[in-house]
């Protein structure tokens, strides 16, 4: 089958590989009808995270059709028309069973869970097609996915519902839900969301669906705050000057009651911290930008919350700490529970109350994923979601 | 307590301050010796000249602490498990099953209700012995050593117990073994302590993913052809590849 592949940094390549098969007994195979680029994927085009190897399939939001069972699948049969979960959990370990699935004991394989281990004292779930850290599993960029747990792992989906209005509930619907859940919005909250990415703006609707008095939308990409204006954030251009000082004057001084840093690891940083935070990358010394979050710490205000999706993987330099705990700030973050909401939105989309579909700008064909990486990539061409039907 | 045991209990140091003098000595000597007689026992007397000076330098051999604890590697691990504990003892129990877990071990069969032989691999190089069963209480507590003769002399056991949060059952193993080779390998006692540990965590990380979910979790993408058919993959040549 056709599928893209990792061959080093900013190298993707549309290839032949191998079909995948039944490999354990609550496995499915599903024929890939859409997928989509993420924001995370961009970490493994730029070569932040290790584990990866020549060949290894990318791509974790996808959906299709379900052409073959394992003997241990329950609720799924071929033909069922399913979106899949883009982390991988088994249902059964104490983790999923307290609803913390990307906490998964049992679906990283033991090699990988003990180089995780050893870096972070815990491994968590396995993810599709992001290294060999979790998991090695093969990405959904590809015509055909081997989809371990199936029915803990594929949503069907009524025949009503088009792909482009499904298709993010497999990720970055959940990750922009619960960064708004986890401030623990109340209807006097103004809520400021760093990075208009797909995640910040599904953060930022989901915040308005949560009751947030007012959401503040933070990019430098006009696009994307053109994107969130429409969906009714009231927009901060960074290039208008430092955000900061912007973020103290709409909020009289007090400072956002909550902070959601959709931007990451890869922030783009400026002045002499900027360049202090590129030197110590490029030596190697330091292995994650916190920019966003910097400025996040703060500006928030006493008592407040910033609520984290955006991934980090290693070190960060000059935290503010002593800002952090002199202000009494309440930290949640990590890689979404995708299990906890995807089912339980699904409701949203049937009825209208969400169409997930806004953020789509570009529709390609497989072959053109490597070009659409690398606008993707710059930024470029208004580009903000590109969705590929293999 | 004087000052000197005091110091030796809490900063490791175990080389008596005399010994450590003619430590420092006798290896200064044996390094020079070494270098200058420019030949491969010469290379090794000064490595071990530069062990000695370590040695006596530092306080502390670690040569010297082995001995004191026996001797041998000890392994002690723990790891919850959502299973009640008899499942978990009807699965360590079934010896022969266990290779599915241990990736080192080879075989294992059961010669009779208390006595089993093992076959472990490392590398190139196959571990023989035979193992007997010293206590047993099902559900709760398995004890083992391996009898003289094999290839390594070990002791272990299993404990089971219930976990405080009124859900979970824990899993106790400890392993004392002595490694083949012991006087060689002594001096990397720590490392292969390390490398053994390390397998242990993993084998049971597998032993839970299979109680758990009945599965053990991998990342391929095809099933790994049998063993017949991977010797066949030369001449056949269409056989897809395992794993991506």
């Amino acid at each position: 089958m056709r599928a893209l592949t990792w061959h080093g940094k900013q190298d993707v390549r549309v290839e032949d590989v191998p079909d995948p098969a039944i490999v354990n007994p609550h496995d499915a195979v599903v024929r890939v009808t859409s997928t989509a680029i993420c924001g995370s994927d961009l970490h493994l085009y730029n070569g932040f995270i290790p584990a990866m190897k020549p060949g290894d399939v990318l791509g974790h939001e996808f959906m299709g059709e379900i052409i073959e069972v394992g003997p241990e699948c329950r609720t799924l049969v071929p033909g069922d028309r399913v979106l899949v979960i883009c982390g991988i959990s088994c249902g059964r370990c104490w983790f999923c069973q307290h609803d913390l699935w990307s906490a998964c004991d049992n679906t990283n394989p033991a090699s990988s869970a003990r180089a995780v281990e050893l870096a972070y004292g815990h491994a968590g779930a396995a993810l599709f097609g992001y290294s060999h850290l979790f998991g090695g599993y093969a990405g959904g960029q590809a015509e055909y996915v081997r989809v371990p747990f199936a029915d803990v792992g594929c949503v069907k989906i009524p025949v009503e519902l088009g792909d482009e209005q499904v298709l993010f509930l497999g990720d970055i619907v959940p990750t922009g839900w619960m960064a708004a859940e986890n401030c623990g919005i109340t209807g006097e909250d103004t809520i400021a969301v760093f990075g208009c990415g797909p995640v910040g703006q599904m953060a930022i609707r989901s915040a308005l669906v949560l009751g947030a008095a007012r959401v503040i939308a933070i990019d430098a990409v006009p696009d994307r705050l053109l994107m969130a204006e429409a969906s009714g954030a009231t927009v901060i251009d960074e290039g208008a000057g430092d955000v900061a000082r912007q973020l103290d004057l709409l909020t009289g001084g007090r400072g956002p009651d909550a902070c959601i840093d959709a931007v990451g690891l890869e922030a783009h940083g400026e002045g002499a911290v900027g360049l202090y935070d590129k030197v110590k990358q490029t030596l190697g010394m330091q292995t994650d930008r916190p920019t966003a979050l910097r400025t996040a710490i703060m500006a928030c205000r006493k008592g407040g919350t910033i609520s984290i999706p955006g991934v980090y993987g290693g070190f960060v330099d000059k935290f503010p700490i002593g800002a952090a705990f002199g202000k009494g700030l309440t930290f949640k973050m990590g890689q979404t529970h995708f299990h906890r909401y995807a089912r339980r939105l699904l409701p949203y989309v049937e009825n209208g109350a969400m169409d997930p579909s806004f953020v789509i700008t570009h529709r390609v064909s497989l072959a053109d994923l490597p070009d659409a990486y690398r606008m993707f990539n710059e930024k470029r061409d208004g580009c903000i979601k590109v969705v590929a039907r293999p | 307590m004087n000052n000197d045991q005091i110091r030796m209990r809490t900063e490791g140091i175990n080389v008596p301050r005399i010994e450590r003098l003619i430590s420092i000595g006798a290896g200064t000597l044996a390094l020079v010796l070494g270098v200058r007689a420019r030949s491969l026992p010469g290379v090794l007397l000064a490595a071990a000249g530069g062990a000695l000076v370590a040695r006596g330098v530092t306080g502390r051999c670690p040569y010297t602490r082995w001995r004191a604890l026996g001797g041998g590697i000890e392994l002690h691990r723990s790891i919850l498990i959502q299973a009640p504990r008899h499942e978990v003892y009807a699965v360590w129990r079934d010896l022969p099953g266990l290779t599915r877990f241990l990736e080192r071990f080879e075989a294992i069969e059961v010669a009779d209700e208390k006595t089993s032989h093992w076959v472990a691999a490392v590398g190139p190089v196959k571990l023989h012995w035979l193992a007997q069963i010293t206590d047993e209480q099902p559900g709760r507590f398995l004890a083992w050593e391996a009898l003289p003769g094999g290839d390594v002399r070990h002791e272990g056991s299993i404990e089971l117990s219930e976990y405080p949060d009124h859900r979970s059952t824990m899993l106790t193993v400890e392993l004392r073994f002595h490694p083949p080779a012991e006087l060689v390998l002594a001096p990397f006692a720590g490392l292969v302590r390390a490398l053994t540990d390390h397998q242990l965590a993993a084998d049971l990380i597998r032993l839970r993913q299979f109680i758990e979910t009945g599965e053990i979790a991998t990342g391929a993408s095809r099933p790994a052809p049998p063993a017949e058919e991977r010797a066949d993959e030369e001449t056949t040549g269409n056989f897809a590849q395992a794993g991506v």
